[in-house]
């Protein structure tokens, strides 16, 4: 008798055991996919913004859109400062050259000046252990037509749009293919950046 | 053997009879002055509202002492009998504190020995209150002198240069003070703390921007009076406010900042302190072009903050600096060699020097200092206020940037960027020679308060 219900019972653990294998695997796997696709399109460490709905993340099922905050200058009270835009990115380039070519190219916002000197253009840009290289033509810096304030808005706006996309902690200047020590005799450039707000005012 | 022993026991009492003896002629000796007690150290210690000075003792005992208030000229005399001074004591001691000049030392008499302390006290002050006390160290005895009174404020003088009015209120430089314009009709005026009038003061003028002077008490803090002068005008004018030696200088008219400057009286105020200046850019690197275009048109922000960079060098020798320059001629510094040698100096204070810019010539104007480290940002305030009152320039206020000179530089350090070279207006200040002093002076003037300042904190945080 008893060796029988022993018999009975064997089935009913195994298949509960496998079940709860399975339903703890499914969990893990459900978790830690997205960051595993993540990891596998950006080659980068996730930033802290990758919990942020804003930033939609693109997938192998195809590019859903990225929205990325751009700097625009702007002069508030007698002072140069730069304001913040939220802007869908447009599809088919990495989010960090697209957000850059937006800065250089895209629209205006009202009442704001770009941020780059006229005739800028941008190289290309890399991401590698959640830096982003920016490879700009020399009229960043030949262009740039100098004052305190304004370097830091023309750099910022640059840093600050790059390191608001997920993945990206710190943003380095390169002209023409060369890392370079300034622009206009203020903020070295010799090394990463990270994100600065100091002279970042709300848009109106 | 027992003679010998009873022999000892006898003499035993009367050796402690010669020690008591000895002992009590001793005490009597000492309390009666016939032994001198040595001053070997006097500490001076700055205070809110009040500086103490602490004398030391080489057996550790206090001192005795007497004191009393002399005049012409104004001081207080502390007399110590029984006491003469380590001749490692110097003989004048200067004081950073408003009312007082300096501390003397000197022996008055010897047998009576009576060593002297002289407090040489401010004309322009009434007297500090005093009282000796005992120190929390042994033989520290304590001479606290409190707050002295405020200023009795003179009537101003008034003369016009240039067409410029100039008025000048003697003795008041170094009083705190706030300047603001009014309107309707358009008043310049001055509060000066710690400043007392006998009485109101009105005057009218028939040239020159200014209509009427008008000089009144404020109501405020009784210990703290207020003055307020109020220059009334015939039409809105720029004004600047300077120190001119002891006397303080409102002056209103069309470019004010153009008026010649007497001469810099340097006081020492800067002995020891080890001073960088940084004028930004240089070389290939011209900085900031008054005019943008292929080849850019001068003049060029490099050669601007070069010469008020060696304007401040003079004046910060003059009162006794250690001044480095990163560059003293036309030539390029890298970022980060400017602040490697502020580190390398261990600076008391880094200054670096610029003009501003912005993309649209005409569009932005004025003064601002940047500061980085939580350290600087006193340092900054204290520059440009000096700037806004000598230039009448837009005040731009203090910023925090993480500028690379200020940034790498470990001790305090601040970037100024004194007008902007493509506003017409600014650019005309910035090549003026009498401008260009006037910046140097008021970046002079705020690192004095700061150092000074510095020092206080340091001294009342013990």
């Amino acid at each position: 008798m008893s060796g029988r219900r022993r018999g009975s019972r064997a089935p009913w653990i195994i298949i509960l055991v496998l079940v709860t294998a399975l339903a703890a695997a499914g969990t893990i796997l459900y978790r830690i996919y997205p960051e595993y696709q993540r990891l596998r399109t950006q080659e980068t460490t996730p930033g802290s913004e990758a919990a942020d709905p804003e930033y939609a993340t693109p997938s192998k099922d195809g590019p859903k859109p990225v929205v990325a905050r751009l700097y625009f200058a702007r002069i508030v009270e007698g002072q140069q400062r730069m304001v913040a835009i939220s802007r869908e990115l447009p599809a088919g380039l990495p989010p960090a050259q697209a957000a850059l070519e937006e800065l250089l190219r895209g629209e205006v916002p009202r009442g704001c000046d770009r941020p780059l000197p006229r005739g800028t253009e941008l190289h290309s840009v890399r991401v590698a252990d959640g830096v982003a290289l920016a490879d700009f033509s020399k009229q960043l810096a030949s262009g740039f037509r100098g004052g305190s304030d304004n370097e830091g808005v023309t750099i910022y706006a640059i840093v600050n749009t790059l390191t608001t996309l997920p993945g990206i902690d710190g943003a380095q200047i390169l002209i023409e293919g060369e890392p370079i020590q300034e622009i206009g005799g203020h903020l070295y450039l010799g090394e990463p950046l990270a994100f600065d707000d100091e002279l970042v005012v709300p848009h109106p | 053997m027992s003679g010998s022993v009873t022999v000892w026991r006898g003499r035993r009492p009367r050796l402690a009879t010669v020690g008591v003896v000895c002992s009590v002629l001793v005490f009597a000796a000492q309390t009666a002055g016939w032994a001198a007690r040595a001053i070997t150290r006097v500490d001076i210690r700055p205070g809110a509202g009040k500086t103490v000075l602490a004398l030391f003792t080489a057996d550790e005992q206090r001192l005795e002492a007497t004191s009393f208030s002399l005049q012409d000229p104004p001081r207080l005399v502390f007399d110590f009998p029984g006491a003469t001074l380590d001749p490692d004591l110097p003989l004048e001691i200067p004081v950073v504190a408003p009312a007082l000049r300096a501390i003397r030392l000197g022996q008055f008499s010897v047998e009576p020995d009576i060593a002297r302390l002289v407090v040489d006290l401010s004309e322009q002050r009434l007297p500090p209150s005093w009282e000796i006390t005992a120190g929390v160290e042994p033989g520290e005895t304590l001479i606290v002198l409190r707050q002295p009174g405020p200023v009795l404020l003179a009537p101003p003088n008034t003369e016009i240069v240039h067409g410029v009015s100039v008025v000048r209120i003697p003795g008041v430089a170094q009083l705190r003070r706030s300047t603001a314009t009014l309107t309707d009709p358009p008043r310049v005026y001055a509060d000066l703390t710690d400043a007392v009038l006998e009485e109101g003061y009105r005057e009218e003028f028939s040239a020159g921007a200014i209509r009427e002077i008008r000089m009144a008490q404020q109501p405020a803090d009784p210990e703290h009076p207020i003055a307020r002068i109020v220059l009334e005008l015939r039409e809105e004018q720029a004004h600047i406010v300077f120190a001119d030696g002891p006397d303080l200088i409102l002056a209103v008219g069309p470019q004010p900042w153009a008026l010649p400057l007497a001469r810099h009286q340097a006081d020492n105020r800067l002995e020891g302190k080890r001073i960088v200046i940084d004028p930004g850019h240089g070389g290939d690197d011209i900085g900031a072009p008054a005019k943008f275009g292929s080849p850019p048109g001068g003049p060029f922000e490099k050669d601007l903050v070069l010469e008020i960079g060696h304007r401040l060098a003079k004046l910060l020798k003059a009162e006794g600096a250690q001044v480095s320059m990163t560059r003293e001629d036309d030539t390029y510094i890298g970022l980060t060699e400017r602040a490697a040698l502020a580190n390398h100096q261990k600076a008391h204070a880094l200054i670096s020097i610029h003009c501003n810019s912005c993309d649209t010539p005409n569009t932005l104007q004025g003064t601002s200092v940047y500061w980085d480290h939580q350290h600087s940002r006193g340092f900054a305030q204290l520059v440009q206020r000096e700037l806004i009152a000598a230039l009448a320039t837009d005040d731009k206020g203090v910023r925090n940037a993480n500028f690379a000179v200020i940034r790498r530089a470990k001790g305090p350090g601040i970037l100024v960027e004194t007008a902007y070279i493509n506003h017409d207006g600014d650019r005309a200040r910035l090549v003026h020679p009498n401008f260009q002093e006037r910046a140097a002076r008021a970046i002079l003037q705020g690192l004095i308060s700061f150092l000074s300042a510095e020092h206080h904190g340091v001294e009342s945080g013990q």
